[in-house]
């Protein structure tokens, strides 16, 4: 589904010039669950946002879904992120004014969904994540892995091929976090593809593939074989 | 230290050279608005303030049964004050008004402006700078004059004026004091002569003149008022009730008159008789209209520059980057953000200076006054508020943004308060209020003064000059004469005259009777040509004609309105009425309508068309005093030679040394709209200034919530949000405001401008469209103000604003 080869992500300001990523070659199936780990500045943020189409490449082929994206404008990269592209970001990135049905809802209002059919979906994923009751709360109202979940939930309500998650447990203490390594799981266990930058080992046993980085390049890649197992426990 | 200050905040201002130009433009203005405003309240209050005796010198004026003020007093009265009442030390009588006269210097005669004629004791209630003679000489008899120092000048040139003889209108005066007028008065005229003889007219009902009191120190002024009351009572109340044989109460209610004391430095300001004298009065009512404007304003440009300077403080900390400002200590930002606020008011406050030094010259053109900014006072007290506001608006910001933790603040995620939203709102809305009815008013009265201009008028007098007469003798006679000759000239087509003066009115009114309807009409005393040189229809009958000798005594036209009050439109010819007055050798009883004038204005549009007849002068001789002017209806081609030669022969068959002023009739009508054109020119001048203070405001405001919702954009375009969408988010807001804006605006608007059209009889109907008009205007404004700072926000860098440090 995601084909990265010779990626280069190079930052320049007036005074120094950055190279975040260096000649990166990584390939994500679909249906994975990757967990990308590294020390702080190896550049894991940078690589996923060039993933999430956030940002573009400065050198280097990105094929998602067997379409070159490198060299797309702006324009185009909003757009195939829109329908692909579910992201989770570690300070949650709500809008504090809209309620948690507002929020996970908008998603769908930029997809020109139907507004009954937002309804229907909205709820169903409420539902899910177990925060029905919450919906019409505002974030500010609500626990840290509350919040991360209505994230997750809002990344997931579009149905997009791929989830990026960068540090989603970053900002929560270890019962949310697991909550929410937990929500994350769940949707690998039913077929979503995710990406996920985190700093935990523990975190990282969640997924199927670990893969460590260091200065902008991957170092070593590990297929995980505790299975989902986690969840039966 | 305040030098690394200052670097920095020329540095920043550079980067961010927008938001400081506003900010200072907004101050700008709102200081300027400010300053005028009270430059001209404090020349309003100056007049009788620097009378040494101000706190003891009041004004006698007359509240009269019916509810009417009267501001002038009878002759009879300040002596009898004098006498009877202990508390009145003096008073001063004189005429109401000043007079304009042909003064003989020498050989020369010279027409002189501004002369008051009052009691020898002028300088005791008014104690001008003597510059030459002395004030006790001229109260010593009756024959005494006293000039300005530039009438002096007119008069003698270099010589010295003291004990020359001048000849006003016949009356021979000895020049005995040369004064020097400072400050502002109630009288500030030229030259101040004396009555020759004490004014001995004894009625009690002859309000004519003006009459000052001196009283002791602190007088209580309801106990002198019942004072003066029972001397009107012993003098008047009694011996006339008694000889109309009615209770002294009775007649109270019915002719009552009660005297009410003025203090003098109130006149000027908040008179409440009908007149504030010769050097006219001050609108009280506007000046505290303006007074609460501008400071509205300033309130508002304040909180513009607060809310921009909260936006820019917030973006360059963020600017500066976490890692550099984390050295920095939340007091040394703190500081450096108030002193920059303080040194851009600063800067405003002089920018403000200098703006109303180049706009007073025509502020005091079109105020008719002669205002100058180098009031130190209220220069300083002005100076000192910009201070104030200027601290003020420095560490309102700069505690807003040390209220917060300062790394949220440099990450730009203050959140905004519910509260503190609504207030803005408000304030924009507001704005928005203030430059809607602004606006409309202005459309409406441009709307109303086209009309005016392009009215109608039922006369045309484009060609037709008018020339006043000032000397009072032999006025019909020397029209005739210069009738004969002047028509020679073959650019004067024709000459004529009436009593009335177009665009002025009429000077003589009278009731006109017809069976047993009675109506008060105005009196036009005409030539026989008069109708025709005015291009002024006829609707029935016939015109006055010279060969008709009944025409000169019994015929007269009266105009529709008249014939429509008389009930006697539809046939009115032969009619005969009965009117108010009589002649030497007419009755007035027998009157015969043979014909009747389409109407035609004589006054504004804010004035109805009168009742009017129309008769010959001859047919009622005494109108001849009202001859007031003559026209001469002259060829469009060398204009100015055709004037000179009136002029000229004016000047020497006419009246010798009078001044020659020749004025179109159409402009002469013009003048009646003056003020309203007058009022046109203010609000579109107040209609640019409130719509640049709210672009400003809106602008500012536009700032600083699109700034506070940078990551909210983020996060809207990371899921997928359009330009568009995101755009319409952004200005959604303030579309909400315009809107609210402009629905409560429409009931407050067609009220006022409903009264101000009220103003003219004849008006255009209150038109919908500038209610239309203006949202529209104001959501074009929102759209490509707030539009372009939307448009800058959608294309941030949408990771910086996303990630978490
Ligand atoms: N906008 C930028 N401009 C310049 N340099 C940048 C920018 N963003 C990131 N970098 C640099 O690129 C490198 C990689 O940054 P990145 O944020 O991807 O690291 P990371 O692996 O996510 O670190 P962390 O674990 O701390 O989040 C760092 O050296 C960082 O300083
Ligand atoms: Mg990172």
């Amino acid at each position: 589904m995601i084909t990265l080869s010779d990626l280069t992500k190079v930052y320049r300001t007036e005074e120094v010039e950055t190279t975040a990523i260096h000649k990166l070659n990584l390939t994500v199936k679909e249906g994975e669950f990757v967990s990308i780990m590294g020390t702080s500045g190896c550049g894991k943020s940078t690589l996923l946002n060039i993933i999430g189409l956030l940002d573009a490449p400065t050198s280097g082929s990105y094929q998602f879904a067997d379409e070159e994206v490198s060299k797309y404008s702006e324009k185009q990269r909003a757009l195939l992120r829109k329908a692909n592209i579910g992201f989770v970001f570690q300070n949650f990135n709500l809008i504090d004014e809209l309620s948690v049905y507002e929020n996970i809802e908008l998603p769908l209002i930029y997809n020109k969904v139907p507004s009954s059919d937002r309804k229907k979906r909205v709820n169903e994923i409420l539902e899910r994540i177990g925060i029905a009751h919450r919906a019409k709360h505002f974030p500010l109202q609500l626990s840290g892995g509350q919040q991360q979940r209505v994230a997750v939930a809002r990344a997931l309500v579009a149905n997009p091929k791929l989830i990026l998650a960068d540090e989603p447990t970053g900002n929560l203490d270890s019962k949310n976090g697991n909550e929410v390594m937990e929500l994350l799981a769940e949707l690998h266990a039913s077929g979503a593809t995710i990406i996920m930058v985190t700093h935990s080992s523990y975190d990282a046993q969640f997924s199927s593939r670990i893969v460590m980085m260091k200065d902008g390049e991957i170092i070593s890649e590990k297929t995980n074989t505790r299975d989902i197992d986690v969840l039966v426990e | 230290m305040l030098r690394t200050w200052i670097k920095i905040f020329f540095r920043n201002s550079k980067k961010n050279w927008l938001n400081v130009v506003v900010n200072i433009l907004g101050l700008t203005l709102g200081f300027a608005g400010l300053l005028i405003v009270l430059l001209y309240f404090n020349d309003e209050l100056s007049y009788n303030k620097t009378n040494p005796d101000k706190n003891e010198i009041f004004r006698v004026i007359h509240k009269m049964s019916d509810g009417d003020v009267w501001a002038t007093s009878t002759n009879v009265e300040g002596p009898k004050y004098k006498e009877d009442i202990p508390e009145i030390k003096d008073y001063y009588l004189s005429n109401s008004w000043y007079e304009n006269s042909l003064v003989k210097v020498g050989d020369k005669e010279l027409y002189t402006r501004d002369i008051l004629q009052g009691e020898p004791n002028f300088f005791e209630f008014f104690s001008f700078k003597i510059v030459e003679g002395n004030a006790e000489t001229f109260k010593q008899t009756r024959n005494n004059a006293a000039l300005s120092e530039k009438q002096a000048k007119i008069f003698f040139g270099k010589e010295s004026a003291i004990g020359k003889s001048i000849d006003v209108s016949g009356s021979i005066y000895t020049v005995t004091a040369v004064y020097k007028i400072e400050g502002k008065h109630y009288f500030m005229p030229e030259m101040v002569i004396q009555y020759k003889k004490q004014p001995l007219d004894v009625r009690w009902g002859n309000f004519s003149k003006t009459l000052f009191v001196k009283t002791v120190e602190k007088p209580n002024l309801a106990d002198l008022e019942e004072k003066a009351l029972a001397v009107w009572y012993k003098n008047e109340v009694l011996p006339s009730s008694k000889r109309d044989g009615i209770t002294p109460e009775k007649f109270m209610e019915k002719y009552g008159t009660t005297p009410v004391f003025e203090a003098i430095e109130d006149i000027r300001l908040k008179t409440i008789s009908d007149d504030a004298g010769p050097e006219g009065s001050g609108n009280y009512q506007l000046i505290l209209i303006m007074l609460s404007l501008s400071v509205l304003l300033i309130i508002i440009s304040c909180v513009n520059f607060i809310n921009l300077s909260i936006a820019s403080a917030t973006q360059r900390a963020k600017e500066v980057g976490v890692k550099k400002t984390f050295g920095l200590s939340k007091a040394t930002l703190v500081r450096q953000y108030a002193l920059e606020i303080v040194l851009q008011s600063f800067i405003a406050f002089l920018l403000s200076l200098l703006f109303v030094e180049l706009l007073l010259p025509y502020f005091n053109e079109f105020m008719d006054k002669e205002i100058s900014i180098l009031e130190i006072d209220l220069l300083i007290k002005v100076a000192l508020l910009a201070i104030v506001i200027s601290l003020l608006i420095g560490i309102i910001p700069a505690l807003y943004l040390s209220k917060f933790k300062s790394v949220e603040v440099l990450k730009g995620n203050i959140s905004r308060s519910k509260k503190g939203v609504l207030a803005r709102n408000i304030m924009l809305g507001i704005q928005f209020l203030i430059s809607g009815f602004f606006l409309t008013g202005s459309i409406i009265i441009n709307k109303q003064v086209e009309y005016m201009i392009e009215k109608d008028l039922g006369f045309k007098g484009d060609q037709v000059v008018m020339v006043s007469m000032n000397k009072y003798k032999d006025r019909y006679k020397n029209y005739l004469l210069a009738k004969n000759e002047l028509v020679k000239h073959p650019n004067i087509e024709t000459i004529t005259s009436n009593s009335f003066i177009i665009g002025g009115g009429s000077s003589n009114s009278t009731n006109f009777n017809y069976k047993d309807i009675s109506v008060q009409t105005n009196a036009n005393a005409i030539d026989y040509n008069y109708l025709d040189v005015m291009n002024i229809k006829l609707v029935k009958g016939r015109e006055l004609k010279e060969e008709i000798a009944s025409d000169t005594t019994k015929n007269v036209l009266i105009n529709e309105t008249l014939a429509k009050a008389l009930h006697i439109y539809d046939d009115p010819i032969g009619k005969k009425l009965s009117a108010g007055f009589q002649g030497d050798n007419n009755d007035g009883k027998n009157l015969e309508v043979v014909g009747v004038v389409k109407d035609y204005h004589i006054t504004g549009l804010d004035g109805k068309i009168p009742p009017t007849v129309f008769m010959h002068w001859n047919s009622f001789d005494w109108m001849k005093q009202n001859f007031w002017t003559i026209q001469f209806k002259i060829k469009p081609d060398n204009v100015e030679e055709t004037l000179d030669f009136i002029e000229e022969y004016w000047n020497e068959n006419i009246e010798q040394g009078y001044p020659f002023n020749p004025v179109f009739v159409d402009k002469r009508f013009a003048r009646t709209y003056k003020k309203y054109e007058k009022q046109q020119t203010l609000f579109f001048i107040l209609t640019s200034i409130v719509i640049i203070i709210s672009l400003l405001g809106l602008f500012a405001l536009a700032t600083l919530t699109i700034q506070q919702r940078l990551k909210e954009v983020a996060i809207r375009k990371t899921l997928g949000a359009s330009v568009k969408e995101i755009i319409f988010q952004l200005i959604k807001s303030f579309l909400k405001i315009t809107v609210i804006a402009s629905v409560i605006l429409i009931p407050i608007a067609y009220y006022f401008m409903q009264n101000w059209l009220e103003n003219f009889v004849y008006r255009i109907n209150m038109p919908i469209w500038p209610y239309i008009m203006t949202p529209i205007i104001l959501v074009l404004l929102v759209f490509t103000v707030v539009g372009v700072k939307a448009m800058n926000a959608t294309k941030i860098d949408l990771i910086k604003y996303l990630k978490f440090e």
